[in-house]
């Protein structure tokens, strides 16, 4: 119910074992593998490692690259859900172990699908070039004098090329220098005139020519006339497209083999990790050591797991040096533990720290519930979330963030049944409305804000006096509390019916305050330091200022409550004024009921959840926790892509 | 029209105008920032859509205070007293100024929390919280302005 203890361990083994441990251990999930220390490096990286990696990287790029190939040509669709959680392959264990078995059809088909994509790849190449050349070719079409021709005889030229602007212009020009020609047009492509051009070779014809804007472009065919080769490269085009398609469908029908590829993705992947465990290794000449962590609770488990390996070892455990920095895993009873995903969101805590899942739980399903306030989106929100981790396979995080959910949404029915708001109706008289004395409900939020930064500062006391610092939990914390309490007596005597004893109310505020700067001098030596120390005291006071700013945070919660409250009964008010339209109104009535609250609804979960958090990490955390600790990070097998059936049901 | 109901009107729009624009710049900026996140990755859609869904809520919190202040002066039979009017306005200036302004600057922090959600995805709660600082001003000021609206009396 707290921070898990841990207990360090050495593992001794041989060198030649050392693949079987490190595999054991890692699907053990057990150990956290302690980093060498600088000294213990090995002065240089072993080459083999470096190139059993190296390989391990291949497989990896591969395989990630056939994945990619089947996105490409067979994307996986994912539905609303998956948009947000992700899109996860589900296995039973045996089809796994169908598919590890499988190597040899994996590698024939990734050679396979690397080819037909090569080739898809190419031909798709090729067919652009050829739709280009087609293009350029197509002006042409129309000439029927074959490529060998187009030299001409010993005294007429032959021209291809093209004219901008208009052909008599061009005849003109020709004429007035009266040059004998011929020519045919074949039309208009891109602006330009496309012409065939007879002339006689002549220095006249070619001033002529050059003068009047003619380009001469040779189409580039091997032989025969264009219209021919056009033919062809048609041809071969829809060859192409054809095969095109055929590849298409083959990867495609390829991608079906995706679970196949993924379950060697997750294999190498965790091959990767168990061979980069081995820089962890200290290695002599026959016999390698290992140092980590484990959870004090599986140590047991461990030792019988290595004993069983049948292989000589020699295991040794012990509990942590009072300096040692150790690895952070927490624990908490079943109700409790989904909100370890809040806390692990802002920091684990630090080993002389303690857990403050705990302290957070029960506070943020309080400040949740207030936040969203009504029945209706809550219970909706439960169902939701139950319902996702019925049917979704989630990693440990996002189970946990969805059972806190569960939980909180159970808050916001808790506080929506108080008030009486369900989807923005009040059905009955509750303890009060929200929307019409949202006064109380400011009260009420500052009330929890007090009291969660007083449990905050009584657990920062407590920690004190469990690491022996008794006269800190006292002068710093106790006379804190005292004079906290003090300044809310002055103030609030009035209020309830104190009056009479305000005086002493009074005292004991100055008398604490005066404690607490005395208590800033303690542990400096001498009397002048302690002197000096006195000023630094009246920080302490002005602390105050910041602690009842801290509970003014607090007031969101009425904010978030009361417009969320207003906008449900906003809308049910359009739904009331559509309703009573005759034959459809119920229609419009219904979809403006759903259509709102799901917005609302969606707007609200997230502001409760934004600050609701907001307010542990700032307000409450303030008060006791920095953390700062380390998770705990066994070796163990990850998840990437493939997710064994039997987790969904634990 | 009587110079007390121009000044509850003009409570009534600035509520709306300011944290409605400010909300639909501030929605905005994380916006364009996810479409370019989901060209390059479809499936953080989700992740996306939470920071981008954020700065909406100044404009909800204008509406909201909007929608009741017309309520009440409609409640109002004749016109509206100058002092009362001039009461709706002053009601309506915390939520539409200061949500015009903390909706674009919260828009800009939840737009750099787009960037976790490209490059670090299990780090995104974090920008979601960064946007949710901002956003305490607004609340603020939101519920000032639902104090002088109660202040209210017709």
């Amino acid at each position: 119910m707290a921070i898990v203890p841990m207990k360090h361990l050495e593992l001794y083994g041989l060198i030649r074992h050392k693949s079987s441990f490190l595999s054991e251990l890692q699907r053990l999930g057990l150990v956290e593998i302690a980093p060498l220390t600088p000294e213990e490096l090995p002065s240089e990286p072993s080459e083999e490692i470096h190139q059993r990696l190296t390989e391990i990287d291949g497989h990896l790029a591969e395989i990630n690259r056939v994945l990619e190939i089947f996105e490409r040509f067979d994307p996986q669709r994912p539905n609303f859900v998956e948009q947000f959680a992700g899109m996860k392959t589900v296995l039973t264990w045996e089809e796994q172990q169908n598919y590890l078995a499988a190597g040899e059809k994996m590698e024939e088909l990734k050679a396979q699908v690397l080819r037909y994509e090569g080739e898809y790849n190419r031909l798709e190449q090729e067919s652009a070039q050829t739709e280009r050349e087609i293009a350029q070719l197509v002006p042409w079409k129309e000439l029927d004098l074959p490529r060998e021709t187009w030299s001409g005889s010993k005294r007429i030229q032959v021209l291809l090329g093209s004219i901008e602007g208009d052909l008599n212009t061009f005849t003109a020009e020709l004429d007035a220098q009266e040059i004998p020609y011929s020519l045919k047009a074949f039309g208009i492509y891109e602006n330009r005139l496309y012409l065939v051009l007879f002339l006689l070779k002549s220095p006249e014809a070619d001033e002529a020519l050059r003068n009047s804007g003619f380009v001469t472009t040779v189409p580039n065919i091997p032989a025969g006339t264009v219209g021919e080769y056009l033919d062809l490269l048609e041809r071969n085009q829809s060859e192409r497209a054809e095969r095109l398609a055929a590849l298409r469908s083959a990867l495609k029908e390829l991608a079906a083999q995706r679970p196949l590829f993924q379950t060697f993705y997750d294999y190498w992947y965790n091959m990767k990790l168990q061979v980069e465990a081995n820089r962890q290794l200290l290695l002599g000449k026959d016999v390698f050591a290992m140092a980590g962590w484990v959870e004090a609770e599986q140590a047991g488990r461990v030792e019988k797991v290595l004993e069983a390996m049948g292989l000589p070892y020699y295991l040794r455990f012990r509990d942590p040096e009072p300096d040692e920095e150790i690895p952070i895993a927490l624990k908490n009873t079943k109700p409790v533990a989904p909100f370890e995903a809040l806390v692990g969101g802002f920091s684990y805590p630090r080993k002389d720290e303690v857990d403050p899942t705990p302290a957070v739980a029960p506070f943020f399903f309080l400040c949740y519930g207030m936040a969203l306030g009504d029945a209706g989106y809550g219970l909706a929100l439960s169902i939701i979330c139950a319902v996702l981790l019925w049917k979704l396979t989630m990693r440990p995080r996002g189970r946990q963030l969805a059972w806190m959910f569960v939980a909180s949404g159970l808050g916001a029915v808790f506080f929506g049944l108080l008030t009486s708001s369900i989807f923005g109706y009040a059905p009955y008289r509750g303890l009060f409305s929200v929307v019409e004395s949202p006064q109380i409900l400011l009260i009420v939020a500052l009330g929890l804000g007090l009291v969660q930064l007083y449990v905050g500062t009584i657990i920062n006391g407590w920690i004190n006096i469990r690491n022996g610092r008794w006269g800190d939990a006292l002068w710093k914390q106790g006379f804190w509390l005292l004079f906290l309490t003090g300044i809310l007596l002055t103030v609030g005597a009035p209020q309830i019916g104190l009056e009479q004893y305000s005086l002493y109310f009074r005292y004991g505020t100055l008398i604490s305050a005066a404690l607490l700067i005395i208590g800033n001098t303690r542990g400096k030596q001498g009397f002048w330091a302690k002197l000096i120390a006195l000023p630094g005291g009246l920080f302490t006071i002005y602390g105050s200022v910041s602690f009842f700013s801290d509970v003014l945070s607090y007031s969101r919660l009425m904010a978030l409550g009361l417009s969320g409250g207003v906008m449900g009964s906003i809308i049910n008010m359009f739904v009331g004024m559509v309703w009573k339209t005759p034959v459809i109104g119920w229609l419009f009535g219904i979809i403006i009921f759903l259509f709102g609250h799901a917005l609302n609804m969606g707007l609200n979960v997230l502001g409760a959840y934004v600050h609701s958090s907001r307010l542990q990490y700032l307000e409450f955390f303030n008060t006791f926790f920095t953390g700062g600790g380390r998770p705990f990070a066994p070796l163990k097998l990850e998840n990437i892509n493939i997710f064994l059936r039997k987790e969904r049901e634990v | 029209m009587e110079l007390g109901s121009l000044y509850a009107y003009l409570g009534v729009s600035i509520a709306v105008l300011f944290s409605g624009f400010g909300s639909a710049y501030g929605v905005s900026l994380p916006g364009k920032m996810a479409a370019g996140v989901v060209t390059e990755d479809p499936k953080k859609f989700g992740q996306t859509l939470i920071l981008t869904a954020l700065p909406g809520t100044q404009g909800i919190y204008g509406f909201v205070i909007g929608m009741l202040m017309s309520f009440k002066f409609s409640s109002i039979t004749g016109p509206i007293p100058l002092e009362v009017g001039l009461r709706f306005l002053a009601a309506g200036l915390p939520v539409g100024i200061v949500g015009l302004v903390s909706a674009i600057l919260q828009g800009r922090v939840a737009a750099a929390g787009i960037g976790i959600v490209a490059k670090r995805p299990e780090e995104s709660s974090k920008g979601i919280i960064y946007a949710g600082l901002v956003e305490t001003y607004a609340i603020l000021a939101f519920i000032i302005s639902f104090f002088l609206y109660n202040a209210i009396t017709v």
